[in-house]
């Protein structure tokens, strides 16, 4: 299913101070593809995300999904969050299980496809435990098991992996590409990190400082399926260093101050 | 990062040299107690046996009707607390605005010695034991609305943004995912609001009444009735304990998924 | 108007209304079953007692008790809270008992402490003590731990003397921790002697109020109330202001 962001737009007012977050947004993401976003801090990439997701109504410009506009979280639409959200009160798999259960699948069912997804996302032998029990990577695996479970055309995610460490970030990097490869959903995917943006995406485009805009896209032209082992080759490198050059320049200009 | 929580295997877990210190504590209590009643005599100290024979023999005669009341009185003094704390402290944590006005007003007002404001409720309910109830209530509402109203304001906004992209109903998004995750702050202040409440009947009770067990203290000061006075004594701090330590059973059981909280007190 | 004004404008509002109500309800009748008499009247009342003298004789037993009673506490609770922080050991015994420790009815105690001592100032100090100490004894455990080990580790590494980080780094950086203990400490100490001096005693604000109840000199209980709540959010107030003026510069 086909994403696209027209012209979106959105203000922030607070009392009497208001906030450009993003000035005309324009990007669409291919049926199966999946796209990167990065940009500097507070560019309103999550904005973005989460405006597509639903959750948020633009102040200008529509996003659509399967060509219609989105008036509201749907079905079809995945959504995994930058912060720790597997439920600590919920095991593994009763996270995993929540939405099919929030929606009425019968228990024998919803037990049965939480399952291939715990398997799916390595985390099986871990269904009974807790997330307190896990470590950040894990629980984000849950998170991820959950909004998959869902069956969701499209999959939008929200720095999944940035409160871990860099080699860990790759390694799940690389079994995110298998798990997607598999259900073929629409990705796009939300990140700072320009090598995980490069090892994951068919193209990965760069936002501007705040107010948000797109800046440039880049192409990544690596074969598929890949793993974590193309970090070393030139392609790899022409990408992160064309991303980086854009980057680099919007990212001084949030560290100045206010961009223009 | 947390390990799988392990339990003790039985015979490690009675080798423990902090179990054992935990166990030897109130046996070296009681040791001192009798050492304080062989070394002051009965005028002073009533020895353990002797507030046990008390407390037996009452069993049959005052001690059964003025518990009753006691209990009576905690737990519709604790019934209200609870019921009030809990849907005030809920719907000011509902807003930020309003948490942020309320929360220093209520701190300030826990930490009054409102035990001055008694005679109010007696105006209001007479020598009746629903005065030392709504007291006892003022005193444990305190507690509870604080937690219930932090653990409100911390339900982390991501597990919302979680119900929302789900698409669940207000009464799914209430029921399955704010009510568990306020659970664990609620339970803390439950337990602190039973132990001021419980507070506030006694001190009611020895201040004016016609019976309950804090009357009876008062009483055995008068009647210079020492073997009453500590069995009673005894009494009631083994219940708090009894009590607060389910409480805290409870409180672990539901944070043993949240390893970063840590009791209050 | 920023966020955090109108937050304190909001709060200001509130205890002006809550204030207004104590004028206003009694007026109306509303008050009656309480026999509430309107701050108007208790304000003159107030004062007048204060001027001839009459709270003097229990302010001074009050003050007194209080300020025993929280001195002991301090100097019993602090030692006792680092050897708590000291010693993981008794630590994690006491534990237990000390997490379930205010969920006890301490001032079931009371009673039993007038039949030993006598109805003096004794009973009333050693509750109070009791009811507070273990406030201190807590926090500064607790406060001493939250002393950042890096700081430790920046004095040790300058080659400073074991006392000499001890006294300039690690006492310094622990200093608000200890007095959130202290804060609450006194908190508790006044709390604890007002309790006792109200349920059975001869002298005090709180022997005040329940002498003036009894006689049923209205005007002259309420003004006693007054006075407690008056004094204890002020002792409140002034012990938060030290306490963040700590927090900020620590």
């Amino acid at each position: 299913m086909r994403v696209e962001a027209r012209d979106i737009r959105k203000t922030f007012s607070s009392g009497r101070q208001e906030v450009e977050a993003l000035a005309g947004v324009d990007l669409a993401v291919e049926e199966g593809e999946f796209v990167s976003v990065v940009g500097p801090s507070g560019c309103g990439k999550s904005t973005l995300m989460e405006i597509v997701a639903g959750l948020v109504q633009p102040s200008g410009g529509e996003a659509l999904v399967g060509g219609e506009p989105v008036k509201g979280p749907r079905p079809d639409v995945g959504v995994v969050f930058q912060q720790e959200s597997a439920f600590p009160w919920r095991t593994v798999l009763e996270n995993v299980e929540f939405g099919l259960q929030m929606h009425g699948v019968d228990k024998k069912e919803r037990r049965e496809r939480s399952r291939d997804l715990v398997d799916l996302v390595g985390l099986d032998g871990f269904e009974d435990r807790y997330p307190g029990e896990l470590s950040g990577g894990m629980r984000q695996r849950v998170a991820i098991a959950r909004t998959l479970v869902m069956d969701p055309k499209v999959l939008l995610m929200d720095e999944p992996f940035g409160a871990l460490d860099e080699q860990t970030r790759l390694i799940l990097g690389e079994e995110l590409l298998l798990i997607w490869s598999r259900t073929g959903a629409t990705t796009l995917f939300i990140t700072h990190s320009i090598e995980e943006a490069a090892l994951l995406s068919d193209r990965v485009v760069v936002m501007s400082a705040r107010p948000g805009v797109v800046k440039k896209v880049v192409e990544v032209d690596l074969e598929r399926p890949r793993d974590s082992r193309v970090v070393g080759t030139p392609e790899f490198s022409r990408v992160s260093g064309e991303v980086w050059g854009t980057l680099r320049e919007e990212s001084m200009k949030t560290l100045r101050g206010r961009a223009s | 990062m947390a390990d799988a929580t392990a339990s003790k295997p039985g015979a490690t877990w009675l080798r423990d040299p902090v179990r054992i210190s935990q166990l030897l504590f109130p046996v070296a209590l009681l040791i001192l107690w009798q050492l304080l009643a062989f070394a002051l005599g009965d005028f002073f100290v009533a020895s353990p046996l002797a507030s046990l024979r008390a407390l037996a023999e009452g069993a049959g005669s005052w001690l059964g009707a003025n518990a009753g009341v006691t209990l009576f009185a905690l737990v519709y003094g604790y019934g209200l607390a609870v019921v009030i704390g809990v849907v005030v402290g809920f719907l000011l944590g509902l807003s930020r605005f309003a948490h942020a006005v309320f929360e220093p007003v209520v701190v300030a007002l826990y930490a009054l010695p409102k035990v001055a404001l008694y005679p109010l409720f007696l105006f209001a309910f007479g020598l009746t034991v629903s005065s030392q109830a709504w007291f006892a209530m003022f005193f444990g509402v305190f507690p509870i609305i604080i937690f219930t109203m932090n653990g409100t304001r911390n339900v982390g906004s991501v597990f919302l943004k979680v119900g929302r992209s789900l698409r669940l109903s207000r009464p799914q998004l209430f029921r399955s995912i704010v009510f568990p995750a306020i659970l664990p702050s609620l339970a803390a202040g439950l337990r602190i609001g039973f132990g001021v409440t419980f507070l506030g009947v006694i001190l009611s009770q020895m201040f004016a009444a016609k019976s309950g067990l804090g009357f009876v203290l008062v009483q055995s000061v008068e009647l210079h009735d020492m073997p009453t006075m500590y069995g009673l004594v005894l009494l009631l701090t083994l219940f708090a304990f009894l009590v607060n330590g389910a409480f805290l059973l409870w409180e672990r059981r539901l944070t043993r998924n949240h390893p970063e909280k840590s009791d209050a007190f | 108007m920023s966020e955090a004004a109108r937050v304190r404008l909001a709060r200001w509002a509130v205890i002006l209304a809550a204030v207004a109500a104590l004028e206003v309800i009694p007026r109306s009748g509303l008050g009656d079953a309480i026999t509430l008499i309107p701050l108007s009247e208790i304000i003159p009342e107030f004062f007048e007692l204060l001027v001839e003298g009459e709270f003097t004789p229990h302010l001074v037993a009050t003050g007194g008790a209080f300020v025993l009673a929280f001195l002991l506490a301090a100097a019993t609770g602090i030692p006792l809270g680092f050897l708590l922080w000291r010693y993981r050991l008794l630590r994690r015994t006491l534990d237990p008992y000390l997490t379930t420790y205010y969920a006890i009815p301490i001032f079931a105690f009371y009673p039993l402490l007038l039949a030993v001592l006598g109805f003096n100032i004794l009973p009333v100090v050693v509750i109070s003590w009791a009811w507070a100490v273990v406030a201190v004894i807590l926090n500064t455990a607790i406060g001493l731990g939250e002393v950042p080990e890096v700081l430790v580790k920046v004095g040790r590494s300058l080659s400073l003397s074991r006392w000499k980080v001890l006294s300039r780094i690690f006492f310094p950086a622990a200093v608000p921790y200890v007095f959130t203990g202290l804060k609450l400490g006194m908190i508790y100490a006044l709390i604890g002697v007002i309790a006792s001096e109200f349920v059975l005693s001869t002298r005090g604000l709180g022997y005040l109020v329940s002498y003036n109840y009894v006689n049923f000199s209205t005007a002259a209980m309420y003004s006693a109330m007054f006075l407690i709540l008056f004094l204890a959010i002020l002792l409140n107030w002034t012990l938060s202001a030290i306490e963040r003026r700590l927090y900020a510069h620590g």
